[in-house]
């Protein structure tokens, strides 16, 4: 990728080299050999640096997902590198450590799911939630742990007593606070966003995403925002990387892409966007366009 | 659709899963009455001794067949019940007893009665329920007795017998869950875990053990028994069988439930927080599913008490002098027997009451097991 | 709001639940009316009462949920005035109702579609559960109805089991499935809130088609007022059980006079921070 603002200034926090995905398709019959792979992740690239947003878009099946889950480390890559520079400046490939040396790694990087109700445990209190990486990690215990849980729930915006209540007593935007809660408690440098406000009400949207604004300005967070809403990657990324069938087929600024998308996939994907504003039609046609894109390559 | 309770009141929030399970629980109110109703059960089986009115070894054979005896209650003799008289036809030879006009004998709680050894600790002869003056006599000399649900052949006081074999009947379902659960949860738990081949092993091996027939299954096991073999040894060895195929279905239900919750995005999220193996099973998985074994298992007691009393029935598995509700229904092998001495049957009625019980229980069980879901 | 040739007029609309502990009031006094050939949105957040209201206009509310109050007008070209909220629940008006006069489409097609029957089979049932005609015309008019939602061959789809089609095309077989009857009025509850923004750009443009073609009216659930601005003539914000604002879309999106609209478009990012 050389686009021009491809390659962040500084060295980049996180660098992925030609990562891939494939998976195995398991053919009928009894056997099932597997002779055919789904490339659902096929040769990647990209940097992130450090406090930036990366927004990665795509609809659903073009890997974005995949991508995200693979740079964290939570499925193994077929192919490629991951290389994360750690706070004391070492960089590790994360594609290659063993589990053992990826624990104390875990510490940095860390992840906001888009369910909010599947990503907290319903058997666990909020204190118990929240201060869970810092026991696994034995960085608190005791009054420090409550101190830190409380005080890290007082910055998601919930309040300290809600730490001796359940996930069930919360509604889906402050699930989603508690899940922040969780992610950022151990001042990761890295947090991956897997779609983290599509399950929520429009409203309630603009508010986690106020908050996770707010939250990279005090921490100097990095995000990997995944997202197949083109509407919240607009004002939340620094830049948009466009992927389709497990490729990135477009990397840019973020009002590059809103503006002068160079792909003709980014120009389909903008285009079918129903605009809030009645006099910007949006295209129907979308259809027959991509089609005609299939053809072409 | 809506949502209620919960989120509006604070103090539902600090509710543990555990409590909205029994506040769910609590709705179903023939699971609630089955509870107590079992409760009563098993403390009648605990203090068998003081709540039945004869020892284990009583009997008195000049009242063979005695038929149940309704306590009645007057002034003059308080609560009582006629005196009987044996009387044999003439011409069908068949014994029946008759109501005596002599004095009625007399019943009380709490009477003195034969002593015995609670538990081994204390020693003590108060009786629950019974014949009150235990000295008073009939024409023929032997002391006056009193069948509350009747007698069985060898004159044995049948509700006294109902409650020493209890102790065995509700406790064969208890010990053989026990070896189940132990079971059902480790196989199930790898087979889940692990996945991969050691799943495929377990799982065929699973559907071989539920494809053997039960009843010829049963027959051998019977067979190999020695017969030299105490009786406790013999109730061990049923519970053990009954358990040997009773764990497949809880190992599934657990296999699966780890299959599902494995994949639920909070389990993910311990995994890359750097959570270990063991913290991800014990902390996470199993307490998700703690509340479908109590349900599982609930459900498979019935079953156990049923193969206990059907193999004692068939005269397989625990023998006299042994007390249950299988061995007591060997009575009842003819036709004859159950048609002129219905009371033999007693048995049956307890052991439609106990898996009726147990059965609704589960079914409340099961309802409130899983407190998030939107019914 | 009056309007001029209304096709459905629904009046104090009040549906409640009844849990054990507490009566919750899912829908308190909805009245909005739909005009022949033209498209109302009911636009709200999650547990506004939208699709309480779409169910309850077909009567699908099941208990724990309860219609309490209300009218629904139903002023039909061919059978005339119907009151559906005075209907009994298994009389033939209603089963005349359902899928005749009024077909509803979901957000997630699957739940329309039975997994063990062929497409096509299904779509034609729809037609003779409905209309006088024989197998092979149901037959033909299902052909034809697939084809114009745009699956060819259209042959291949009639014989294949829905779990072989993909999410868009699940949604326009079911699509041809609630205008085969040509309806009256299509209730569509949030149709593309599961689908990419390609598909669902298409998926919208194929209902557009077909209500000018068959000239049925629609009652639109939505959350994304993108949809409404694209696809409404009317809309209808709907908060806590209630309309807070309704009006002709343009007037509504360009110059929102409750708080609560306001709040809500405020929201969409794109409107925040016009690029």
């Amino acid at each position: 990728m050389n686009e021009p603002g491809a390659i962040p200034a500084a060295a980049p926090l996180l660098s992925v080299r030609g990562l891939c995905k494939h998976f195995p398709v398991l053919s009928r019959g009894f056997r099932r050999p597997s002779s055919e792979w789904v490339k659902a992740v096929d040769n990647v690239n990209f940097d992130i640096a450090q406090g930036e947003t990366l927004g990665l878009v795509g609809e659903s099946g073009c890997g974005k997902t995949t991508t995200a889950r693979c740079a964290l480390r939570a499925i193994d890559p077929t192919a490629g590198e991951v290389f994360f520079r750690l706070p004391d400046g070492r960089v590790v490939d994360l594609a290659r450590l063993s589990a053992g040396e990826l624990k104390p790694v875990r510490r940095h990087v860390q992840m906001i799911f888009q369910d909010p109700v599947s990503s907290l445990n319903p058997r666990m209190t909020v204190r118990d939630i929240v201060g869970e990486p810092l026991v696994i990690h034995g960085l608190a215990r005791g009054d420090e742990l409550e101190t830190r849980v409380a005080e890290v729930l007082a910055r998601v915006g919930l309040k300290p007593e809600h730490r001796t209540r359940y996930p069930h007593a919360f509604s889906g935007g402050q699930r989603q606070r508690i899940g922040i809660a969780r992610a950022i408690i151990m001042r990761p440098s890295l947090i991956v966003c897997d779609e983290a406000t599509s399950a929520l009400d429009v409203s309630v949207q603009a508010q986690v995403l106020d908050l996770l604004k707010e939250l990279q300005r005090e921490f100097r967070l990095t995000y990997l925002f995944v997202a197949h809403n083109l509407d919240v990657v607009r004002n939340f990324c620094d830049r948009v990387a466009v992927m389709r069938k497990g490729r990135i087929v477009e990397l840019a600024p973020t009002p590059q892409i809103f503006a002068a998308p160079q792909h003709a996939y980014t120009r389909i994907l903008l285009s079918a966007v129903p605009s809030p504003d009645p006099d910007v039609k949006m295209n129907f046609n979308v259809g027959e366009e991509l089609a005609k894109l299939d053809a072409a390559e | 659709m809506a949502t209620p309770a919960s989120t509006n009141d604070g103090s539902a929030g600090t509710l543990s899963p555990w409590a909205l399970i029994g506040r769910r629980f609590a709705h179903h109110r023939l699971a609630v009455a089955s509870l107590y109703l079992l409760a009563v059960l098993y403390a009648l089986a605990l203090g068998a001794e003081f709540f039945a009115p004869y020892p284990r070894q009583w009997r008195d054979l000049t009242r063979a067949y005695c038929p149940p005896q309704l306590p009645q209650f007057s002034l003059r003799h308080g609560l009582h019940v006629p005196a009987m008289r044996a009387f044999v036809d003439p011409l069908t030879f068949k014994k029946s007893y008759i109501e005596d006009e002599g004095a009625p004998v007399k019943l009380g709680f709490f009477v003195k009665g034969a002593p015995y050894v609670f538990w081994g600790l204390l020693t003590w002869d108060r009786h629950f329920f019974g014949v009150k003056n235990t000295a008073a006599q009939r024409p023929d000399g032997r002391p006056v007795t009193f069948y509350f649900l009747g007698a069985d052949k060898y004159g044995e006081d049948i509700f006294s017998r109902l409650i020493y074999g209890s102790r065995i009947s509700l406790s064969v379902g208890l010990v053989s869950i026990a070896v189940t659960f132990l079971l059902g949860v480790t196989i199930g738990g790898i087979s889940g875990y692990v996945g991969g081949a050691t799943d495929t092993f377990i799982q065929r091996g699973i559907e071989v053990i539920n494809a053997f027939p039960q009843i010829p299954l049963w027959l051998a096991f019977g067979a190999v028994l020695p017969a030299d073999w105490s009786p406790l040894s013999t109730y061990f060895a049923i519970t053990l069988v009954l358990s040997l195929l009773g764990w497949t279905g809880l190992a599934r239900v657990v296999r699966g439930k780890i299959l599902s919750l494995r994949e639920e995005d909070y389990a993910t999220a311990a995994r890359l927080l750097g959570a270990s193996h063991t913290r991800i099973l014990f902390r996470h998985l199993l307490p998700g599913f703690a509340s479908h074994i109590i349900v599982v298992l609930t459900m498979s007691v019935p079953a156990m008490i049923l193969g206990e009393t059907s193999l004692s029935f068939l005269q397989l598995g625990l023998r006299p002098p042994i007390v249950s509700w299988g061995v007591m229904l060997q009575d009842c092998l003819s036709i004859q027997t159950v048609e002129n001495y219905p009371w033999l049957l007693m048995p049956v009625v307890m052991i439609v009451l106990t898996v009726l019980c147990f059965n609704f229980l589960g079914d409340g069980l099961r309802d409130a097991a899983d407190p998030y879901s939107t019914r | 709001m009056k309007v001029p040739f209304p096709l459905l007029e629904v009046e104090e609309l009040r549906v409640s639940f009844f849990t054990p502990d507490l009566v919750v009031p899912a829908v308190e006094g909805v009245t909005f009316s739909i005009a022949r050939g033209q498209t109302l949105a009911l636009v709200g957040e999650s547990g506004s009462g939208k699709s309480v209201t779409a169910y309850s206009i077909l009567r699908l509310i099941q208990p724990p949920g309860r219609m309490t109050g209300g009218r629904i007008l139903l002023r039909s070209a061919r059978v005339g005035d119907i009151d559906i909220a005075k209907l009994e629940d298994d009389s033939d008006r209603l089963f005349e109702v359902r899928g005749g006069l009024i077909s509803m489409i979901f957000q997630e097609p699957m739940t329309a579609l039975s997994p063990v029957h062929t497409i096509g089979s299904q779509i034609a049932e729809a037609i003779l559960l409905h209309r006088p005609i024989g197998k092979t015309v149901a037959r033909e008019l299902t052909l034809e109805m697939l084809d114009k939602v745009g699956i060819a061959p259209a042959t291949r789809c009639y014989e294949q089991y829905p779990h072989e089609l993909s999410g868009g095309m699940r949604q326009r077989v079911v699509i041809a499935m609630a205008l085969v009857c040509r309806p009256e009025l299509l209730i569509a509850d949030e149709p593309t809130t599961a689908l990419d923004v390609t598909i669902q750009a298409q998926i919208l443009g194929l209902i557009k088609t077909l209500q000018r073609e068959i000239g049925c009216s629609v009652l639109l659930i939505t959350h994304d007022f993108g949809v409404v601005a694209q696809m409404a003539d009317e809309v209808a914000v709907m908060q806590r059980g209630k309309i807070v604002e309704r009006g002709e879309v343009r007037a509504v999106l360009k110059n929102p006079q409750h708080a609560y609209t306001r709040a809500l478009l405020d929201a969409l990012s794109s409107r925040r921070h016009p690029a």
